[in-house]
């Protein structure tokens, strides 16, 4: 993370980037239908290249929660991130994975979701419906008694680029919902410093510094825009 | 964590904000009785108390007599805050504990809460929940002797790494009332909340 902010002063030193801060919490689960052996969310932050995150956790697993009576679990997990942002583009979603435990103590896919956080500052409660994917008649028999669901190999297709290729294979049934609290802050994200940041942020040649040269480097960002997969480059979490 | 620095009167060139936070722990709703609530803040490393009390610890509450489950502290929490850097925005921490027929102190609940990054008045409703043993014989060995599993932190509450080894189980809820109000952050670029949203 350190890096991260220092490649970003250094190249943005002369100039005021915009900062967005997403702290909040991931509060409950509810419907899940099997929670009396206990339930916990892994959730991950996702975002495009504009966005360089500077401190804060972008992934994390909450605690294993038995359903109170209400059928509902308390996760109680904080959100705390701090993004510096050259576009508008990319803004960072949240993806969820529920995963259940059975009497034997073993761990089972109960859903997946993700949502899009809010692009104004100020408070928020988003309630997240999660799904999971429906195998064919004999596995759907074979978790019945079973208990082990089908799950994603890779979770990309949850809002990543695969979503638009290949959610259409799936078929899913409704798993559960997943309640989040979200605070956005922003700074330097108005036009109270005499310019309009997001407006000069939109892709274009050249953004932010306005009346600048073209800057090569920067629409190539542009052109490929991989996914910030909630993980610092490169490092593959042991997850 | 006394007051090491003024929250005086705005000086010129601010390059710090102000946070002040009011409130008060104000009841709990749980099925054990005689309990007294403990709390403590959590921030970043880029803040500072400047002034009021870190922790708390509340006189012990009963329940009163009839259908009424619920008991109240109206603990006063009285803290500002000073930072340069909004990352690592205050959280509260909150433990509640009973005291048992042996008058042996038993935890009843952990919790936590952000403090509302805005100005205004809130009502906050902390759900909370104590760790379970994962086998059923340690489960009954504490509900034989009575001692039941705490975390070594009660600020553990507040973080969010590790807790993905912890088991827990929801017990009551617990209300705060915070009136936050925060000077400064808009010389520093930051932007007030638009409006409130639900999705």
């Amino acid at each position: 993370m350190n890096l991260n902010l220092q490649a970003v002063t250094a190249r943005e030193s002369e100039d005021i980037f915009p900062e967005v801060l997403i702290m909040g919490e991931v509060c409950f689960g509810m419907g899940f239908p099997s929670a009396r052996f206990g339930l916990a969310c892994t959730w991950h932050f996702q975002w495009d290249e504009p966005w360089v995150l500077l401190e804060g956790l972008s992934h994390g697993q909450t605690q294993i929660a038995v359903a109170s009576e209400e059928h509902t679990v308390r996760w109680n997990h904080p959100l705390n991130v701090h993004f510096a942002v050259r576009s508008p583009l990319g803004w960072p979603k949240l993806v969820l994975s529920v995963n259940e435990l059975d009497e034997h103590g073993r761990s089972h896919l109960a859903g997946y979701g993700f949502c899009n956080l809010p692009m104004i500052s100020g408070s928020s409660q988003i309630t997240i419906s999660c799904w999971r994917p429906t195998g064919s008649m004999r596995d759907e028999v074979a978790s019945f008694f079973m208990g082990n669901t089908a799950n994603l190999i890779n979770d990309d297709i949850v809002c990543g680029k695969a979503a638009w290729k290949s959610r259409c294979r799936l078929v899913t049934e409704p798993a559960g919902k997943v309640q989040i609290d979200v605070e956005i802050v922003m700074r330097h994200c108005h036009a109270h410093t005499g310019r309009s940041v997001w407006a000069s942020a939109l892709p274009q040649r050249n953004r932010i510094r306005g009346q600048g040269k073209p800057n090569g480097t920067e629409s190539a960002a542009y052109s490929n825009r991989v996914h910030g997969q909630g993980k610092p480059n490169g490092t593959e979490s042991a997850a | 964590m006394a007051a090491s620095e003024p929250a005086g009167p705005p000086r010129k060139e601010l390059s710090a904000f102000f946070v002040v936070v009011n409130g008060q722990v104000e009841s709990g709703e749980f099925p054990d009785d005689d309990l007294y609530v403990r709390y403590g803040f959590s921030f970043g490393p880029d803040w500072t108390v400047v002034d009021g009390i870190e922790t708390g610890l509340s006189q012990i509450a009963r329940k009163a007599p009839g259908v009424d489950q619920s008991v109240v502290w109206n603990f006063p929490v009285d803290i500002s805050f000073k930072s340069t850097n909004a990352h690592g925005w205050p959280r509260m921490s909150i433990s509640v504990y009973g005291v048992d027929g042996l008058g042996r102190d038993v935890v009843r609940g952990y919790g936590s809460v952000l403090i509302p990054p805005f100005p205004g008045g809130y009502d906050r409703y902390i759900h909370t929940y104590v760790p379970v043993p994962s086998s059923l014989w340690q489960r009954f060995v504490s509900w034989f002797t009575g001692t039941y599993a705490e975390f070594y932190d009660s600020k553990f509450v507040a973080q969010g790494e590790n807790r993905e080894v912890t088991r827990v189980e929801s017990t009551g809820v617990v209300k705060v009332k915070f009136d936050v109000l925060t000077r400064g952050m808009e010389t520093l670029g930051y932007q007030p909340a638009h409006r409130q949203v639900t999705h």
